[in-house]
């Protein structure tokens, strides 16, 4: 493999992660950016999929973005998209189940606490994504360093943590979004969210670690 | 097995994440670790770096002690923690009431603090429009804004001079409740802080208080009893310390005989040795008939209740009795109430009445009176809490009297003494215009003519809670311009619901502090998330049963789920500081004088104040100079630790011949009801007989006094309404607060003749096949005032010519689980949609049981 090739790659992945992090957060008049820049980023990735990249935003007011964010994600009464992995993972439509207590461990092994704003259940989409995000921080930063046991072992992590938890429920999630959404906004970013990380995980499990793993046999 | 199985989970996520913590801290070490921050910042908004080793909440878990508050039975117990996550739930062994006693529906709390449907974050309606129909459109607000603009509301009506316009209303409630439901109505300045209490069961305690002047819940003792009669209780599923009787029944059975007085086959009635199912409403009438056979079978309890001089009995059917031949001993009046009302009162007159058989009728009164004076007569809602209620109240209470199990072994006791205080004085610190907005009327119009609500002796003493939605409504004293209420739903939980939902849908600016949104929430224009009470908030309540009283505490056992503050402590502080902002300080210095009783520090914030506000009210518990009686503590860690003081134990028969009604006896003919029908009917300038037929009861002149039969007060004709309602709650309600779990529904049929996921009313087959209905039809029922739909089931544990269905299911605005297709449909119907708004207007309490007709149909 070209390593030279290979960070630009996870550049972008950084890049994607964070920008999907933020849109999961209660809508600002910074979200449409953070979309717009989304699909920039992702034109740039490697996990190529068909998406609608038209910017159908603008004919959303904020308001009926905040309204719509609130009853997919929010509540108060039926919550109809939940983004929280423990109602996909652990059966009962129950949250901080068995799987909530793992994700707040890997968060912990990783020397990560929640800040103190964020009131939210770990499991939470835009925590998952962040973490994602974080991950990938630590892996690039190895790049950097040529800590190539270091790049992979993140990468390994990464793995893991798609298949364990978000890989594990985006889609079921984002079916849920997509039936509900009353705006083109959340059910165009939901479909985006699910492919690219699925696609972002079959590609670490078959196509990164692998590669990575013999280009350190390699060197 | 299934704890076996939650701990080998556990275990697993030990393991795994004992690996890959291992694996990353190698990378972390690779990458330079924290250092690399000095190269290159992650922009990280959701997560910090840990400053400091994982505050390892315990892996293996720990018991740690709170309180149920899921029903009125106030368990102490303990929960157990693990890893900061609450996993299941336990009586604890410390109460001396329940003990390591538990009941089902304690372990749905699980799913109530873990419900996604909870309400996570303040948030505001951006739907002006108010109404059923009116998805209110809620988006995400913070704290601040939230109780900014609650402040300004408040201000406004402070400038104004309007103060009285702003009301309080409160459901259920932990000890801590003054704190928001008197003194902040009070320094904001309005009288209109409205209670639950008259939904709940006051006429209740309206029988023990004309009798024996005790305003209260009774507790029973039943490990020493040889008989237990009940009357529409059903204490093995709800009523008060269901954990404490469904461990002791079984040993009670041993030595005691029962008998279940319900028109329906409870969970009681499935374990006791006569079944005697009513006619609705007809309950005094077995009642009275009961002291008849009681008396001329010359069975009553003469070291209590005394005997004829001569010892001759001349309690004979229809004749009179010459008082001057009775002497009695710890009672007053029962030569009167037999020629009064008792005389004529045959098990034969009963039958015709209560469609049961003079023979039965006979044959329980009888056994009970022989078990005297071990031999309880124990009064639920069923029979009270309808028209004309409070005198069915006081006739089944009555019957204690005769055998002399009144504050005896084996009998019916009072609560025993406590010793926490209340918190301070509210009178400093209400200026001109809280006084002045004080003095006005209330807005349920307790104390009127037609709403006597003699609590404790009292004109107008006592609340109207359902009536308030009429105030509202008329505007009548007032308008009602802000409101707030807590832990309350009177959308769901009050008779006749659609009132409230007028009423809500036209107070102006209303606020909701909750757990979860519901179909109070609907209307209102900002909710606030609350503490969950079991897992996460400060207070304390009071209980008795098993001969003890316990104060037991409500402790934050978990870090708060969600972005939320307590009801009745945090929210009030919070708010008192934005009225502070805006120029108004009094609520603020009054809550400042709260101080912490170790240190005498005034609070610095909400969280201090909700600990400081919990010490004070128990300091004399926990504080061994301080200390009054039953346990002792070293101090307040260890009372913390322990969760639960416990009383002295009962100082039985300690009240005979010094009761707290007018004679001081126990009163066959209420001297004390007297004083208080007749200081109502001056108030009103007219004479109890006036009173009473404005208020709908049958009696006039001396028959008001005592015990007596009243024909039941029905809404509906049975030509029109074949068929008479019983409501009655299922063992899994949380006081209607549970539909929401998965477990609730999956286990409905728990209750005898339910269903899981569904909502039965059920018929007796003799009328289903008259009305041509069949096992999972799907149903109208109609009364004279609601429609709801549910599902048909035919059922032998329902007197022919009833139709009973559990309340709790029926919410529309509840979380996904509790309706069928959220904001449109219900799962089944609320009874309370179906149930007249009615009163028995002597206690004040809402009418339940035995006084709405139905109609059924096809749907």
């Amino acid at each position: 493999m070209n390593i030279d090739e290979f960070f630009p790659i996870e550049s972008v992945r950084l890049e994607i992660y964070q920008l999907l992090a933020g849109c999961y957060s209660i809508p600002d008049r910074t979200t449409l950016t953070k979309k717009a820049s989304l699909i920039a980023a992702l034109k740039k990735s490697k996990i190529q999929f068909e998406f609608e990249s038209k910017l159908t935003t603008f004919e959303t007011s904020p308001e009926d973005l905040l309204v719509d964010y609130s009853r997919l994600f929010v509540g108060p009464y039926k919550l109809l998209a939940p983004p929280y992995g423990s109602i996909y993972l652990d059966g009962q439509r129950q949250l901080f189940g068995d799987s909530t207590v793992d994700v707040q461990s890997r968060y912990e092994s990783a020397g990560l606490q929640f800040s103190k704003d964020f009131r939210e259940a770990p499991d939470h989409i835009a925590a998952e994504l962040e973490f994602l995000y974080f991950l990938i921080f630590l892996e690039v930063e190895a790049l950097e360093k040529e800590n190539w046991e270091a790049v992979l072992e993140s990468l390994k992590f990464q793995e893991s943590f798609l298949n364990d938890h978000l890989g594990a429920w985006i889609s079921r999630f984002a079916s849920d979004v997509e039936e509900n959404a009353q705006t083109e906004f959340y059910k165009n970013l939901a479909i985006i969210t699910s492919k690219f990380v699925q696609g972002d995980l079959t590609n670490i499990k078959n196509s990164s670690i692998p590669q990575f793993g013999k280009f350190i046999n390699n060197n | 097995m299934k704890n076996q199985a939650v701990r080998d989970d556990v275990k697993d996520v030990e393991d795994h994440s004992a690996i890959s913590r291992r694996s990353f801290l190698k990378l972390m070490s690779a990458t330079g670790g924290a250092t690399f921050a000095l190269a290159g910042t992650p922009k990280l908004s959701i997560f910090d770096f840990a400053k400091t080793a994982a505050a390892k909440t315990n892996s293996k878990g720990e018991w740690l002690p709170t309180t149920c508050q899921g029903c009125t039975s106030w368990c102490s117990k303990q929960v157990y923690v693990v890893d900061g996550r609450a996993i299941k739930v336990r009586g604890n062994s410390n109460s001396k009431v329940n003990g390591i006693a538990s009941c089902p529906k304690a372990h749905l709390s699980l799913q109530q603090v873990y419900d996604p449907d909870r309400l996570k974050t303040p948030m505001k309606r951006t739907n002006p429009n108010k109404g059923r129909d009116e998805d209110p459109q809620f988006v995400p607000i913070t704290w601040d804004e939230a109780l900014e603009t609650v402040a300004d509301k408040i201000m406004e009506l402070r400038d104004n001079n309007e103060t009285h316009k702003y009301m309080l209303m409160r459901g259920r409630y932990s000890y801590m409740r003054d704190i928001i439901y008197d003194r902040m109505t009070k320094i904001i300045g309005s009288p209109n802080n409205i209670s639950h209490s008259a939904i709940c069961a006051e006429a209740e305690k309206f029988g023990p208080y004309y009798t024996e002047g005790e305003w209260t819940y009774r507790q029973y003792d039943i490990e020493n009893t040889n008989y237990i009669l009940l009357w529409g209780a059903d204490p093995l599923s709800a009523n008060r310390q269901v954990s404490y009787y469904l461990s002791a029944w079984g040993d009670a059975l041993d030595n005691a005989k029962s008998a279940v007085i319900d028109p329906r086959f409870s969970a009681t009635a499935s374990k006791s040795d006569e079944w005697l199912p009513v006619k609705p409403g007809e309950d005094g009438a077995l009642a009275v008939a009961m002291a008849h056979v009681i008396l001329t079978e010359g069975l009553w309890y003469k070291p209590f209740v005394g005997d004829f001089v001569d010892g001759e009995n001349r309690f004979f059917a229809n004749g009179m009795v010459n008082p001057g031949t009775f002497e009695e001993k710890y009672t007053s009046g029962l030569v009167k109430w037999w020629n009064i009302e008792l005389r004529d009162k045959t098990p034969e007159w009963a039958e015709a009445k209560t469609g049961l058989s003079a023979e039965q009728i006979r044959r329980v009164a009888i056994a009970f009176a022989t078990a005297a004076p071990h031999a309880i007569s124990w009064v639920g809602g069923g029979p009270v809490m309808q028209p004309r209620g409070s005198y069915a109240s006081m006739a089944a209470h009555a019957l204690n009297g005769l055998v002399g199990s009144v504050d005896n072994v084996g009998g019916t006791l009072k609560a025993n003494k406590e010793y926490t205080q209340s918190f301070p004085g509210s009178d400093d610190f209400m200026d001109d215009i809280a006084k002045e907005g004080k003095s006005h009327k209330k807005i349920d119009h307790r104390g009127r003519k037609e709403f006597p609500t003699l609590t404790k002796g009292k004109s107008g003493g006592g609340v109207v809670t359902n009536n308030a939605a009429d105030g509202i409504i008329n505007e009548d004293p007032n308008e009602i311009k802000v409101a707030i209420g807590y832990m309350n739903n009177f959308a769901f939980s009050a008779p006749q619901s659609a009132r409230w939902f007028e009423a809500l849908a036209k107070i102006p600016f209303l606020v909701h502090i909750t757990t979860n949104a519901s179909e109070f929430s609907w209307f209102s224009d900002i909710i606030l998330p609350s503490t969950h009470h079991m897992f996460e908030k400060y207070g304390y309540v009071k209980a008795h049963g098993n001969g003890y009283r316990h104060v037991t505490m409500n402790l934050p056992v978990i870090e708060p789920v969600w972005d939320v503050y307590t009801d009745e402590t945090e929210i009030p502080y919070l708010l008192a500081g934005k009225l502070a902002e805006r120029g108004f300080t009094n609520l603020l210095d009054h809550y400042q004088t709260y101080v912490d009783p170790e240190t005498g520090a005034a609070p610095a914030n909400e969280a201090e104040f909700a600990l400081y506000a919990l010490k004070h009210a128990t300091h004399k518990l926990w504080d061994p100079a301080k200390y009054q009686a039953g346990d002792k503590f070293s101090g307040w860690e260890e009372f913390k630790a322990a969760g639960v003081w416990n009383s002295a134990p009962y100082p039985f028969k300690k009240r005979w011949g010094k009761m707290k009604t007018a004679t001081g006896m126990f009163e066959f003919y209420s001297e004390t009801l007297k004083a208080a029908l007749e200081g109502h009917a001056e108030k009103h300038e007219t004479d109890v007989d006036d009173i009473l037929e404005t208020c709908n009861y049958q009696a006039r002149g001396e028959m008001a006094f005592v015990p007596h039969y009243e024909e039941p007060l029905v809404h509906g004709e049975e030509n029109e309404f074949p068929l008479t309602f019983v409501d009655y709650k299922s063992r899994l309600n949380r006081e209607g607060r549970s539909a929401n779990c998965t477990w609730y529904q999956e286990l409905r049929d728990l209750d005898p003749g339910d269903e899981a996921w569904d909502d039965v009313a059920k018929f007796n087959p003799i009328d289903a096949k008259k009305f041509g209905i069949e096992t999972g039809d799907k149903i109208k029922l109609v009364s004279t005032t609601g429609t709801i739909e549910c599902t048909a089931k035919l059922w032998e544990g329902v007197r022919p010519g009833t139709v009973a269905k559990a309340y709790g299911q029926g919410h529309w605005a509840y979380g996904r689980v509790a309706s069928k297709e959220f904001g449109k449909s219900a799962r089944g119907g609320n009874n309370n949609e179906l149930l007249p708004a009615d009163y028995d207007r002597l206690s004040g309490s809402s009418a339940f049981y035995g006084f709405a007709r139905v109609k059924v149909e096809k749907v």
